[in-house]
């Protein structure tokens, strides 16, 4: 792999790192919270980081890819299960990023929002029905760098740094000016689970396969792991940085995906609220792509059907099925008046529920040196794993209740 | 062999927990006599009510600077608009006891709102205009936060 391929791995990996779901939770959760939530996108991030530099790792030594593994450490029941769970999940977060597509091309070229919504989503269908899997990742993650003007914007807003260091302890909210301790452990759990979406490291490890990386390539897994996601979480900082200095304290409870986007305009002007609108269109539809391909890949691994972004329709008839049907799905839907940001909140909170199940198998494998050798999780890595499983299971308990008890959040 | 049977019989409960969860999620749909919104809703409306006015007034005070773009504003706005409908649904049931004024201040309130949005698309490129507005909002916003509101 070239150092050119690298940076373009690590740049479409920062683009590509933010979905509706990251949008909605950081928004709001700066607004609710202030910097509270800081230490929260550090713990996921290192999270997202090493699971998906582990299933890269996996899907390169082993070539096997994540639900291959699923059903093989599982079992076919329980993996059938989860199968099912993941499946739905994708399809609700493809349904709310279709129904983000239509919000941000009405809110940058105006018309019928059902009307921009089916021109976007065709669009969608075309890129990836026509472009090469490595064409279509870069594509949507090097376009969703717009998104790079919150950090702009983030640091000309003048920001109280003292108080946003910090936001990188955890500590309790000040119930006096925030909301009760229900609301902040909801939104814990949701940022928590929106940054670690499972449907990303299933698509990583496929990717690995799609793109043939072989082990001469794990330095570059490494690296698009480590550097990517990590400059990922420095831009989801950031959006939480923006909802923190426009709307803490001011009433605003930003509940609509263009209220994410107006203080790129108070601080930055017009052109950089159309960058910022360009940004969120590429990486909401890079995410439903993501997680529509990411239904074809599971389905077709699970049972053993041939997949590949790349192989004709006749020749893998599943795979490609899958994600059109996943895509058509959550455009009827969407259609039939579902509010991306409602839909997005169930998808994060069920989302943490199917997390440990999908990062379990991962875990057992990387750490197995018979299977993997010498590229066996390290000590550090193999604790670290660990943890973060007992964390997701923490949250995943968790999460429903919460979400019942806060009302989405709502207190 | 007792493993395989302990997981058939955990899989049938499991199947007949999720019917009977549907089935009694079902009647209570079916049979469900009219009820009084909860306070706790009827705060949560009230807020969501002065932020949407509290953003409408941002959005004219953006629009009188030439902030945003012609598009964005009309989408928002119109956005904004169906978030009003929704509350409006949601008064229209019946109120908690007692709260009766409240609910006919909030609802008015929407109304009242939802009317001055309605003319921002026509006069979007008049700053006076958009100052005129962005005090409408703000004391709609500022009557849901006294009285109506919270």
């Amino acid at each position: 792999m070239k150092l050119w391929d690298v940076f373009l791995g690590i740049m479409s990996a920062i683009g590509g790192n933010v979905d509706i779901g990251q949008l909605v939770f950081t928004i709001q959760g700066g607004a609710k919270f202030g910097y509270l939530l800081m230490w929260v996108v550090v713990v996921a991030t290192v999270g997202i980081t090493i699971y998906a530099e582990m299933s890269g790792r996996v899907a390169v030594v082993l070539k096997k890819p994540a639900f291959v593994l699923v059903r093989e450490r599982l079992g076919p029941r329980m993996g059938l299960a989860l199968l099912v769970a993941s499946t739905l999940v994708n399809v609700l977060t493809c349904t709310a990023e279709v129904g983000g597509i239509g919000v941000v091309m009405q809110l940058l070229f105006g018309g019928e929002n059902r009307v921009v919504m089916v021109a976007g989503t065709l669009a969608l269908l075309c890129a990836i029905g026509f472009m090469k899997f490595d064409s279509l990742d870069r594509m949507f993650g090097i376009l969703g760098l717009g998104l790079v003007v919150y950090c702009v914007a983030a640091v000309a807003g003048s920001p109280d740094w003292s108080k946003l260091a910090a936001g990188f302890v955890p500590h309790l909210p000040d119930t006096t000016r925030m909301p009760g301790l229900d609301v902040y452990a909801y939104f814990v759990v949701a940022l928590f689970s929106a940054i670690l979406m499972p449907y990303e490291v299933d698509f990583y490890s496929s990717g690995a396969i799609e793109e043939k990386w072989t082990i001469k390539d794990l330095p570059s897994n490494f690296m698009n792991g480590v550097v990517g996601f990590s400059l990922g979480g420095i831009l989801t900082v950031a959006l939480i940085m923006v909802g923190a200095q426009a709307y803490f304290g001011s009433g605003i409870a930003p509940h609509l995906l263009g209220t994410a986007a107006t203080p790129i305009a108070a601080t930055l002007g017009h052109h950089a609220l159309v960058i910022a609108l360009v940004g969120m269109l590429f990486a909401i539809a890079g995410a439903a792509a993501e997680t529509a391909l990411t239904n074809a890949y599971t389905v077709t691994q699970f049972f053993g059907r041939p997949w590949g972004k790349d192989k004709k329709w006749r020749e893998a008839p599943v795979f490609h099925g899958t994600w059109l049907g996943s895509i058509a799905l959550g455009l009827v839907v969407s259609l039939g008046g579902a509010k991306p940001l409602d839909v997005v909140q169930y998808s994060v909170i069920f989302a943490v529920v199917v997390l440990p199940f999908n990062y379990y198998p991962i875990v057992r494998v990387a750490n197995d040196r018979e299977l993997m050798g010498e590229h066996v999780n390290k000590p550090l890595i193999r604790w670290a794993g660990w943890i973060f499983l007992a964390l997701l299971t923490a949250a995943a308990i968790a999460a429903v209740p919460l979400m019942l008890v806060t009302h989405n959040g709502e207190g | 062999m007792k493993a395989a049977s302990a997981r058939k019989v955990t899989g049938y409960v499991a199947a007949w927990l999720v019917i009977a969860a549907c089935a009694v999620a079902l009647y209570q749909r079916a049979a469900s006599v009219p009820e009084p919104m909860e306070p706790d809703e009827l705060s949560r409306t009230a807020r969501q009510l002065a932020s949407d006015a509290l953003e409408a007034q941002r959005l004219a005070q953006q629009l009188g600077t030439g902030q945003l773009t012609a598009h964005f504003a009309r989408a928002q706005h119109e956005q904004i608009s169906q978030d009003l409908d929704d509350i409006r649904k949601a008064l229209d049931r019946p109120p908690p006891t007692g709260a009766q004024a409240r609910v006919e201040r909030l609802a008015q309130a929407a109304r009242r709102l939802d009317e001055v949005i309605k003319t921002v698309p026509s006069q979007m490129a008049d700053a006076e205009a958009m100052a005129r507005v962005s005090d409408d909002e703000g004391s709609i916003a500022r009557d849901i936060q006294a009285g109506g509101g919270s």
